[in-house]
């Protein structure tokens, strides 16, 4: 009984619930709504989790029991692990340095931690612009996984020094050194960017950068940036900041540490990485693309073989098919200059009638039968008969 | 009039081809037709986004995978370049797991056209599971739902997301879809919260949808790749969405066509049948 009973005072009361907050304004019932969003998003989450199993499982058992067409079920696991693999490990994707990621503004930007150049030893980070607009820099707080941040606490009112070294490359991209502050929460704070004069660096020498700045009220962290803009490429080594009576702040200034568990902050970051892009645009989309294409050649085909004049309601069915056929193309309108008129005439007035009674007809049944279930009456969906 | 009914029996890979070289030859020579008047419905959303004001936030659903890409990417494309040209501020966000990378392709296209960058012009929020349950928490709060950009970003570390807050923050939102997710957007999204809405939908479910536009509940509609070619238009770049507009002209024609010699096989058959009946 209390199989059936626990079930159906839920499905009550939440659907009780539900119908009283939408009309009673009541930070409560606001409270509750909240709530039971929040759950609905991660049932959505879980929903994929079992897709996905799902697919897994109908798949295997299929392959497992050597059932009709089981080699496509072969195709799928294997594009189905692949794609997995790929997005998920990022294989081929390059280690970072200590305490550095890469904060990119455009994709025409690319970061290297490189191990042939450098000011003092063989280390430095590069960016890449590709295009004139391309903007993006290295920084010690980026966008991914925070268990590579390179974190500088910074005091309310304390004045901090920023030194970095940049050599340019082909090209004529600017470097610059910028400076800002986050409270605690990690939020920016307003007004607090400080960047030093855009440059375009020696390919022979390395060029200093320079930023000062006074971390301001509720200031919690310091970032630092070093960035690229524009087409070229530009190297940036020696990074140090300091405050009055502290040596250099900077994790790993110098690039000559890699990251401690790049396996992991692959794992865990997010974005798509550029195995999977490469996937999505050349395997994908080609691929859907085509089967919603082949569309155009059934549609056409059921067209010849099923739009036939056979009585007065097809008769109309098929003129009107062709106004609205001729009146969504450019070569209607050659034909009869009022042809889109003509046509938007059908979709703004008979065809809206007629949807409009399905959707109230839907709607009202959609009621009836929520009713039914809030109340306890249609219990279909507990299972059973 | 046994000819004629033979019509009746074309082989349907006869029409395969007709259709394959319709869609192929305008691609191939470049052939235009003439674009007339935009419709009411695409000129509504165009004049919309043109009449606000600069830093605006133009939220952009891109609720579409590959499937619907050459219809729904010159739209998005088309949208995106009038928000830059206007300096308006462009959130991409999604209920369709292959949205992201849809707005992905299309920022990247038109991005440098105007020296747009990232988190500061324009950002994308990406996935969230979940349906309804999105679109009804954006109404609470957008961060609730988005904490960080599909980058991983906070909302709080990008310019382009200074005083959003939820839809009243928001000019318009117009939700480019292959499936059901307008009538989910209008539902919760405009129904209750009163965001200002636009659709850009695929040309065979705009009937679903007129019916918003005549209440509306709908500022206007992008219908199909007509609707695409016709805002290229209006944003003074066309593209390939007004080069497919003639791949989609020749091939309706086509069908006409066959569907014509279909029914001239039909009543011919007709008449062959009942002459034979009267000689009985």
């Amino acid at each position: 009984m209390l199989r059936k009973f626990i079930p159906l005072l839920i499905g009550f009361l939440t659907g009780m619930f539900m119908f009283v907050q939408f009309f009673v304004p009541h930070y409560v019932g606001e409270a509750g709504y909240t709530l039971v969003l929040d759950w609905v998003r991660v049932v959505g989450a879980f929903a994929m989790v079992l897709a996905v199993s799902s697919l897994f499982q109908v798949n295997w058992d299929k392959i497992r029991r050597k059932q009709r067409d089981w080699g496509y079920s072969v195709v799928t696991l294997i594009s189905f692990i692949v794609m997995v693999y790929v997005g998920m490990l990022r294989p081929g994707e390059p280690v970072l340095p200590l305490g550095w990621g890469l904060d990119r503004q455009s994709e025409s930007v690319q970061g290297f931690w490189d191990h042939r150049v450098g000011r003092t030893d063989s280390t430095s980070v590069r960016l890449t612009g590709s295009s004139l607009t391309a903007s993006g820099a290295w920084s010690n707080r980026w966008s991914g996984w925070q268990r590579n941040w390179g974190n500088i606490t910074a005091a309310p009112g304390q004045r901090y020094a920023v030194t970095a070294q940049a050599r340019g490359g082909e090209g004529t991209a600017k470097a610059a050194l910028a400076l800002t502050f986050l409270n605690n929460k990690g939020e920016h704070l307003p007004r607090a960017l400080t960047t030093s004069q855009p440059v375009t660096p020696s390919p022979q020498t390395w060029t200093p950068l320079r930023v000062e700045a006074v971390a301001p009220a509720g200031a919690a962290f310091a970032q630092i940036s070093l960035q690229l803009e524009g087409n070229g490429k530009i190297w940036f080594d020696d990074v140090q900041a300091a405050a009055p009576g502290a040596a250099s702040l900077v994790t790993n200034g110098s690039f000559t540490a890699g990251e401690r568990s790049p396996g992991l902050r692959k794992l865990f970051d997010t974005g798509d990485g550029p195995g999977f892009q490469w996937l999505f645009d050349n395997v994908l989309v080609p691929l859907d693309s085509t089967m919603f294409a082949l569309l155009a050649f059934f549609m056409a085909s059921a067209a010849y073989r099923t739009f036939r004049a056979r009585t007065p309601e097809a008769t109309v069915l098929l003129i009107v098919a062709v106004i609205v056929m001729l009146g969504r193309v450019p070569v209607g309108e050659m034909i009869y200059h009022r042809m889109p008129q003509v046509s938007e005439w059908f979709m703004m007035w008979p065809t809206v009638a007629a949807k409009r009674g399905i959707l109230f007809g839907v709607a009202l049944g959609s009621i009836a039968t929520s009713l039914r279930i809030i109340l306890g009456i249609e219990r279909s969906h507990l299972g059973g008969k | 009039m046994q000819t004629l009914a033979r019509l009746l029996t074309i082989d349907r890979r006869w029409i395969f081809l007709f259709i394959g070289l319709a869609v192929l030859v305008p691609f191939l020579t470049g052939l235009k037709f003439l674009q007339g008047t935009p419709t009411p419905a695409t000129l509504a959303v165009f004049n919309y986004i043109d009449q606000l004001p600069p830093g605006s936030v133009v939220a952009i659903g891109f609720d579409y995978g590959p499937a619907g890409m050459p219809e729904m990417h010159p739209m998005a494309m088309a949208i995106i370049r009038q928000c830059f040209q206007r300096h308006l501020r462009v959130v991409a966000l999604t209920i369709h797991p292959q949205g992201p990378l849809m707005a992905e392709a299309a920022f990247n296209r038109v991005r440098g056209d105007y020296k747009a960058k990232y988190g500061q012009d324009y950002v994308n929020l990406g996935f969230k599971p979940g349906g309804q349950a999105v679109i009804l928490g954006i109404g609470s709060g957008i961060r609730n739902v988005y904490p960080t950009d599909m980058r991983g970003t906070p909302l709080s570390a990008l310019p382009v997301m200074r005083g959003v807050r939820t839809y009243d923050d928001i000019a318009i939102l117009i939700d480019l879809a292959t499936g059901n997710a307008p009538g989910a957007w209008i539902a919760f999204g405009h129904q209750r919260f009163k965001v200002k809405m636009a659709i850009g939908i695929t040309a065979v479910m705009a009937t679903d949808f007129y019916v918003y536009y005549q209440t509306g509940q709908l500022v206007g509609i992008l219908n199909g790749m007509r609707g695409a070619a016709e805002y290229e238009n209006l944003v003074k770049h066309p593209d390939v969405g007004v080069l497919g507009m003639s791949s989609q002209s020749v091939a309706h024609l086509v069908i006409i066509v066959f569907v014509l010699l279909g029914n001239i096989g039909y009543f011919a058959s007709r008449a062959h049948r009942r002459k034979q009946g009267g000689m009985a």
